[in-house]
């Protein structure tokens, strides 16, 4: 691994702060215990002569109406965010670039059936579609990252299949067949690296999309009700009159927190895209 | 082969129709529990309703006549009784419609509008402090919890400044039949902070689309050709440059359309305002099985829709894409 090579990033400083956060983010989910203050699941850790105040020493971004401290359930919230996150991040692309590649790589009936069922799976809408799948079976988070992932996977395979169109012509594929290259080689070993790049940044932009679609399916009562999620706060806030007494602090600080995890995944996505894509780290003779 | 665009294009509407019907009646059948439950097997639905529901889905028939009849009924608008109003579906459905879109067809129109001139500029006045600011708020706009920035308008506007109400549709006792002006002006008053929420999270799609195709348009040899010809700065912007910059937008207009049936239930939860997209979650909320199933398809059959004369307007209005 050479390791100057990965030197230039840091000259992106959206991206480095964008991973710092990340990394902040991933502490935080790991280590809540320790981190947080308070715990916000125990009722005895509720301060109830503090609740409903301000940010402030005791409390440093403040109370919600319950006594709970709110930088501690954000600690807690990190949880859920980034397993939805990453898991959707992970899963959607694999399963779109796969189906992708197949489908560009031998055509035919494959590549026409495969294209009709992401034709038609683009089209459908996906928060109503969440909200019927969690009348059904409840109210859980893998909601989000199964549903993401049958709706994202046409995109990406759409996007996989042209560049191995594309790619299919070039003469090192044309050279790995005369040398005898099995075709899982020559699909997974040269052709399915070239769309790494552009697999990345929608990885990312997946990712960031997941999380604010969880946040959503939460605030509207559909996530998981035991877990800490920060469009649960939200939600909690806009139930509990948070906006009828001004505690900007209950309605400010869980939506921040999804706003900046959000974004951090998209600027990871660019910063990817430059160490996969040789062409557009400056400096490498190409 | 021009018309094989449009042939295309209706296949595969209809195609994603049955497909979404299939869906929809898998879903009943295949989810955990009993699909009767779906239907009629509810205590706030009254015994002479079940009979009839029983007759008209022929939940006694085998499965695959079961689809067709399905089909049939949904096709003829009848989808069943909503427990918790004991009503049709589809008439409760027709209710709440106009709300939703009272508070997303002008929001979409005025971002539209906004986006063309504001990424006119940008990319006219590339490279500047506007242009910069313009693709930064557009980069972030995309991450903020629609929901979330409409709780801080509330908390701006109807908090601390008490320019605007903090949720509802209109005054309480104001009503259509009694006080018919009244009610509307108390309801454009009540529409005023969704459809700010929802304008600030579209134009910048828009604008950004508009700035990327203006810089694109700019470089084509068709501008060099009409300066050389001494056209003036106004005309070749308008003539030239904004008929086919706008091309892209005009897709995603038509997809918008698309996206409004679904995109706005967070706004509406936000505000209580009561329109297709709250009533679906309220229904889900109420395990009201017929409204959360009509809601749910209605809404896809409209996006199907709507994408399907996306694709024809914009077939129509660029004609590289009908032999492309």
């Amino acid at each position: 691994m050479r390791f100057s090579r990965y030197l230039r990033l840091f000259r992106r400083p959206l991206g480095m702060l964008s991973l710092l956060f990340l990394v902040a983010c991933l502490v935080c989910a790991f280590a809540a215990k320790r981190i947080a203050p308070y715990d916000p699941c125990d009722p005895k850790a509720r301060d109830i002569l503090f609740s409903a105040q301000g940010p402030s020493s005791k409390h440093p971004l403040g109370t919600d109406v319950f006594g709970t401290d709110i930088l501690s359930s954000l600690i807690y919230g990190t949880r859920v965010a980034l397993i939805v996150g990453f898991t959707t991040g992970i899963i959607t692309p694999l399963l779109g670039a796969v189906l992708g590649a197949i489908s560009g790589f031998f055509g035919g009936w494959l590549d026409r059936a495969l294209m009709f069922a992401v034709d038609v799976i683009m089209v459908l809408p996906g928060l109503p579609l969440m909200i019927l799948v969690a009348t059904y079976v409840g109210k859980s988070y893998w909601i989000v990252v199964a549903l993401f992932s049958f709706l994202g996977w046409p995109g990406i395979s759409r996007m996989v299949r042209a560049r191995i169109l594309s790619e299919k012509a070039a003469s090192y594929v044309e050279a790995a067949c005369s040398y005898g290259a099995h075709w899982f080689r020559i699909l997974f070993r040269h052709l399915l690296p070239s769309t790494y790049p552009l697999l990345a940044v929608t990885a990312a932009r997946i990712a960031s999309a997941s999380v604010l679609a969880e946040a959503g399916l939460s605030f509207l009562g559909f996530g998981d009700p035991l877990a800490i999620s920060w469009g649960k706060m939200l939600a909690e806030a806009q139930s509990q009159g948070a906006l009828l007494l001004g505690l900007w602090w209950w309605v400010l600080f869980p939506g921040l927190a999804i706003t900046l995890l959000s974004l951090s995944f998209i600027n990871i996505g660019y910063l990817l895209e430059e160490v996969f894509n040789p062409r557009l780290r400056c400096g490498t003779r190409w | 082969m021009q018309s094989s665009y449009f042939v295309r294009r209706i296949v595969l509407a209809f195609l994603a129709i049955w497909v979404a019907l299939v869906l929809n009646f898998l879903l009943i059948h295949l989810m955990p529990g009993d699909p009767a439950e779906r239907f009629y097997a509810d205590p706030r639905v009254p015994p002479e309703a079940k009979e009839e529901i029983i007759k008209i889905f022929g939940l006694d028939k085998p499965l695959w006549q079961q689809f067709f009849l399905y089909a049939r009924n949904v096709f003829l608008g009848r989808m069943g009784i909503s427990f918790t109003t004991q009503r049709p579906v589809l008439e409760v459905l027709l209710e709440r419609i106009p709300w939703t879109l009272a508070i997303t067809f002008i929001p979409t129109l005025a971002a539209i509008a906004c986006g063309i001139w504001l990424g006119l500029y940008a990319a006219w006045k590339r490279g500047t402090v506007f242009d910069f600011l313009l693709r930064t708020f557009g980069t972030a706009v995309n991450s903020i919890p629609s929901f979330w920035l409409a709780m801080i308008l509330i908390m701006v506007f109807a908090y601390w400044a008490k320019i605007f109400p903090l949720m509802g549709m209109a005054r309480p006792g104001v009503s259509l039949a009694n006080a018919p002006w009244e009610f509307i002006k108390s309801v454009a008053y009540h529409a005023a902070l969704p459809m700010l929420t929802l304008f600030v999270l579209s134009f910048p799609g828009y604008a950004l689309v508009m700035r990327n195709a203006v810089i694109s348009v700019l470089g084509e040899n068709y501008i060099l050709a009409a300066q050389a010809k001494g056209v003036s700065q106004t005309r070749l912007l308008w003539r030239h440059v904004l008929k086919n910059a706008v091309l892209p937008l005009i897709s995603m207009f038509s997809l918008s359309i698309a996206g409004v049936f679904g995109g706005a239930v967070l706004v509406e939860q936000v505000f209580s305002w009561y329109g297709m997209g709250l009533l679906m979650v309220r229904a889900s909320q109420a395990r009201d099985f017929p409204l959360v199933q009509g809601a749910v398809l209605i809404t896809i059959l409209c996006t199907i829709i709507a994408n399907f004369v996306a694709d024809l307007v914009q077939g129509w209005v660029d004609p590289r894409i009908r032999y492309g």
